[in-house]
């Protein structure tokens, strides 16, 4: 059977994908470290031995100059490429990672219309919510459970991640409950997406993808925020490289 | 045929050095010397005998050669905030530390200054602080907005009018200098002149391959904004265009294969005019830049018509100074012209309002022309608001967009 990979070098994580005859075969995600090729042809080669004449296409903020033969494309067309083959019917992707954001407008066809991106500050990405995790002292899965179900939130006002820290632990002393404060930072980067959003147009159907989207307190503070449904993935933080790997079967590179 | 460097680069360079050396000259030779702003009416100065010498060019010189940061930090320390344009930063800087890049000092003081509000407002604040640091008469000259959906009325013309006269009587009083009407009409034929010819050489750009791209008209615009009103300026673009006309005839440019035709909005990124060699590289070549394109606005009509009344008109329809529907119509014809395919838009941190309005520009030019855009966030003299990889890869996806998700890939050997 034919196989192709894609491979999704993040600032944090590195991802890795297998198709088999058009089918999920492996995924693989470790932290990217550095250089940031380095990772990748580890995984690359204790999962598959040689890339030899498998297609490869690499894509994220580490995908020039990689340490194996390998195409390489953007992630705003590789998130495109993953989203539209999940949910054909999406128009809009939110995509959420380690250190930046980014809002991509989809054609009927999955083709890119427009994108906006964060990626000058770590406001609104998976570093805030670490942060804001650390301050609050729970697990991220926790900060997420917690602010989706909190009764009601507190206002976060400050987007840099210094000073949102101090307005969540100033809100704590002075005693407001952790799932108020934890909804509060949620809606906050929320908020901040939703103005990305604004920028290339917010289509009918929204996809979450990246690590992000795995915290449900981020999906519940969209959905309030943006007023309508917004679908996960199952695997939202492989979207990406699935997208990688869905070029490389096509262009069989 | 690829062709790299201009050959009337070098006269650039002379002409430049030139500048800037009779600004550091100008007291032993008593000519007075006016700080103007980009916008303001340097025709009226240089007929009166005066030279006018243009901080933002001084910035943009700055940024070109890597000192912007440390002039800028010295106004952060005197409490400027970095939120301020670069330019007047930078320029603050320069002003309050003695520093600059030439001659390893800053600017020789004026004598007067001149700042005209048809480009920001930032600039009427600088000047004021300037004018107070180095105890100079200031005039600054009201040029009301012109939003969309209208011309430049009557009313505005007498005022704006009445306004130039007043600087006149300044600059008369201060220089002793007075204005006589044949020479500015020398002046004002001298500035069509060069306007002519300026939009004649951007039109050469028409061609396939284009004879020149961002690079080369950034350059070269120096005269056009600081030696307008001149016989050198006019003598340097009947070069310019000679060896465009030249190129087009051996069908040669910096990217003789370029697959994109493309039109860039916003000042230049000084410090990092390898971005526009990155395009190059990715098969895309700049055919217009609405920055280049706003200085082609200077004519004035010949023989009987009000020489003050038209520099009241000109100025008061600068870019910087009309509604955003005209800049689109005009953004729109230049798309159309110089068949264009795609839109980098610089939105620069410093210059609030040239971006402001950038992304209602994008969306129109997606929805109601079709064609793909980007948005790349800089500065034009501060590299600490521009980071190179991020905008590499918006670029990148930019030219994916452009190629059509397939081709993209297909087409860029491995
Ligand atoms: S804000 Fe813009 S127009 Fe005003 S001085 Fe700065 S660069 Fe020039």
């Amino acid at each position: 059977m034919s196989k192709a990979v894609g491979v999704d070098i993040g600032s944090v994580t590195t991802k890795v994908l297998v198709l088999e005859g058009g089918r999920v075969r492996a995924t693989f995600a470790r932290r990217t470290g550095s250089p940031p090729g380095e990772t990748a042809a580890v995984i690359l080669a204790q999962a598959l031995g040689s890339t030899d004449g498998l297609p490869v296409v690499v894509t994220g903020y580490g995908r020039v100059n990689v340490p194996f033969p390998a195409r390489d494309v953007t992630e705003i067309t590789c998130h495109a490429r993953g989203v539209h083959h999940l949910f054909p019917e999406a128009s809009t992707v939110i995509e959420v990672g380690g250190q930046d954001a980014k809002v991509i407008r989809l054609a009927r066809d999955g083709r890119v219309l427009d994108f906006a991106m964060n990626d000058k500050c770590a406001a609104g990405t998976g570093r805030f919510l670490e942060v804001m995790a650390g301050a609050l002292e729970v697990s991220l899965e926790e900060l997420g459970s917690l602010a989706a179900e909190a009764q009601g939130a507190v206002e976060i006002s400050n987007m840099c991640t210094v000073f949102a820290e101090s307005e969540v632990i100033s809100h704590l002393a002075r005693g407001e409950p952790r799932d108020r404060v934890a909804a509060g930072v949620h809606l906050a980067i929320a908020k901040r997406l939703s103005g990305l959003a604004r920028r290339v147009g917010l289509g009918e159907v929204v996809v979450f993808t990246g690590g992000v989207a795995r915290n449900v307190g981020m999906r519940w503070a969209l959905e309030q925020v943006l007023g309508r449904e917004v679908l996960v993935p199952e695997e939202p933080l492989y979207t990406g490289a699935l997208g990688a790997a869905l070029l490389a079967a096509e262009l069989g590179v | 045929m690829k062709v790299s460097r201009l050959k009337t680069g070098q006269d650039l360079k002379r002409l430049i050095a030139g500048h800037y050396a009779s600004a550091f000259r100008a007291r032993y030779l008593r000519r007075p010397v006016a700080w103007v702003t980009s916008g303001a009416p340097v025709e009226l100065l240089r007929a009166m005998g005066v030279l006018p010498v243009y901080p933002e060019n001084y910035g943009a010189l700055c940024g070109a050669r890597r000192v912007a940061v440390e002039l800028c930090e010295e106004a952060e320390a005197a409490g400027y905030r970095r939120d301020l344009c670069s330019y007047a930063r930078l320029n603050i800087g320069s002003m309050l530390s003695g520093r600059g890049p030439l001659r390893g000092r800053g600017l020789p003081k004026p004598d007067l200054l001149i700042a005209v509000n048809n480009i920001c407002h930032v600039v009427v604040k600088w000047w004021e602080v300037t004018a107070r640091h180095l105890g100079c008469p200031l005039y600054v000259l009201d040029v009301p907005f012109v939003p969309s959906g209208r011309e430049v009325t009557a009313h505005q013309l007498a005022y704006v009018r009445e306004g130039l006269e007043e600087m006149v009587e300044f600059v008369a009083r201060h220089t002793g200098r007075r204005l006589r009407e044949g020479r500015l009409r020398r002046v004002l034929a001298l500035s069509t002149e060069a306007t002519l010819l300026w939009r004649r050489i951007q039109d050469r750009r028409m061609a396939d391959p284009s004879p020149a791209s961002a690079l080369d008209m950034f350059t070269s615009m120096f005269p056009m904004v600081t030696l307008r009103g001149t016989r050198a300026c006019v003598s340097y673009l009947q070069r310019l265009d000679q060896e465009l006309a030249e190129r087009v005839a051996a069908g040669a440019g910096p990217v003789p294969k370029a697959r994109y035709r493309l039109l860039w909005d916003n000042i230049a990124i000084w410090f990092a005019f390898g971005l526009v060699r990155y395009v190059h590289q990715r098969g895309g070549v700049f055919v217009a830049e609405t920055y280049t394109h706003a200085w082609g606005e200077y004519l004035y009509e010949a023989g009987d018509g009000h020489p003050m009344e038209d520099l009241a008109r000109q100025y008061s329809r600068i870019l910087l100074n009309v509604g955003l529907e005209e800049r689109f119509r005009r953004m729109a014809e230049a798309i159309r012209r110089y068949r264009v395919d795609g839109v980098v838009f610089h939105s620069c941190r410093s210059c609030k309002t040239y971006s402001l309005g950038q992304l209602v520009l994008a969306r129109r030019v997606r929805e109601e022309l079709g064609l793909p855009t980007v948005v790349i966030e800089a500065d034009m003299a501060d590299p600490r608001n521009y980071a190179e990889g991020p905008t590499r890869t918006r670029l990148d996806a930019f030219f994916e967009i452009l190629e059509g998700r397939l081709d993209s890939v297909k087409g860029r050997g491995s």
